[in-house]
């Protein structure tokens, strides 16, 4: 029984010792870093919070290129024309956000309303592909998806990249 | 028995290496990985990808340590229930992540009841680690 006792308590001590340890690594890890990361963010301001929090269907970089590949789903691409004409996913329609209702115009003829659809803008910390996305589905399109990577992770993977205006 | 104390702990040390180093190097996209299970409130999101991966590697080198090895054993098999349990949710739950457990990918495979299945197989190994290491060990004169 005392043994057993003392066992125990020196097992618990361990672990104490051992995750005070890794505490001290974090911590010295944050310190020395170039980029550490903020000890806490508001993560419902992320994109991705927010598309799935209302249903929207996410998608990877690699999903889009198999999409790409088999030419099944419109890219629809929702940064500012001059970031679009600088580079964009190949195949993909400018629809800036800031001008959606506009800008939806030369995109008409290809799009149906259960027509499969992706949405993408610059990164992570963008949200013109969600308001996008949003519009889209309350004017009745129903399959449309969300690419939250966007145009930095597509680049930074070395996917391949379109320039200029469609 | 002895060989298999050894190949376990041989076994658990190299895979929570291998699973920390990643989410060491790269702890923003390992935060990415953590947000997606959509399992702790956005304060605490962070701080796991902070600490998480040490407390991994800490666990990786001293299970092989035979003063701490019981100690970390307990520790992956505390880390080991709680992957186990919210990948499970997060599977009932029809979420569709991939794990975040060896590769930050988000490209890589989405998470299966096959991770459940391995992490249990894990499990179980540091269960028994655990469990050798807290046995009394029979002095000759008990025999």
């Amino acid at each position: 029984m005392a043994h057993t006792t003392k066992a125990s308590g020196r097992l618990l001590a361990h672990i104490a010792g051992l995750l005070l340890v890794a505490v001290v690594c974090g911590v010295a890890a944050q310190v020395i870093r170039r980029d550490p990361i903020p000890w806490f963010e508001t993560w419902s301001n992320y994109i991705e919070a927010k598309a799935l929090k209302e249903g929207i269907p996410l998608v990877t970089s690699a999903q889009v290129l198999g999409f790409l590949q088999a030419g099944t789903h419109l890219i629809l691409d929702a940064r500012p024309a001059v970031d679009y004409e600088s580079g964009h996913i190949p195949s993909a329609r400018s629809v800036p956000y800031e001008f959606v209702s506009e800008a939806l115009m030369p995109v008409q003829p290809y799009l149906t309303p259960s027509g499969p659809i992706v949405t993408y803008c610059s990164g992570k910390s963008c949200d013109e592909s969600l308001l996008l996305t949003q519009y889209l589905r309350r004017q009745g399109f129903t399959n449309v998806v969300l690419f939250a990577g966007g145009f930095e992770t597509w680049n930074a993977e070395g996917h391949p990249v379109e320039r200029g205006a469609r | 028995m002895k060989i298999a104390v050894i190949l376990s702990k041989l076994v658990l040390a190299a895979i929570f290496l291998l699973a920390s180093v990643p989410k060491i190097i790269a702890p923003d996209e390992f935060a990415v990985a953590v947000f997606r299970y959509q399992l702790l409130p956005d304060a605490a999101v962070n701080l796991v990808a902070i600490f998480l991966p040490w407390v991994e590697l800490v666990a990786a080198i001293t299970i092989l340590i035979p003063r701490t090895s019981a100690a970390a054993a307990a520790i992956i098999f505390g880390l080991l229930a709680v992957f186990t349990a919210a990948i499970s949710i997060d599977l009932v739950r029809g979420i569709d992540i991939s794990c975040g457990c060896f590769t930050l990918d988000a490209n890589a495979g989405p998470i299966g009841w096959w991770e459940v299945v391995r992490d249990v197989a894990f499990l179980t190994m540091a269960g028994f680690v655990l469990w050798s290491g807290l046995r009394p060990v029979k002095s000759p004169a008990s025999i």
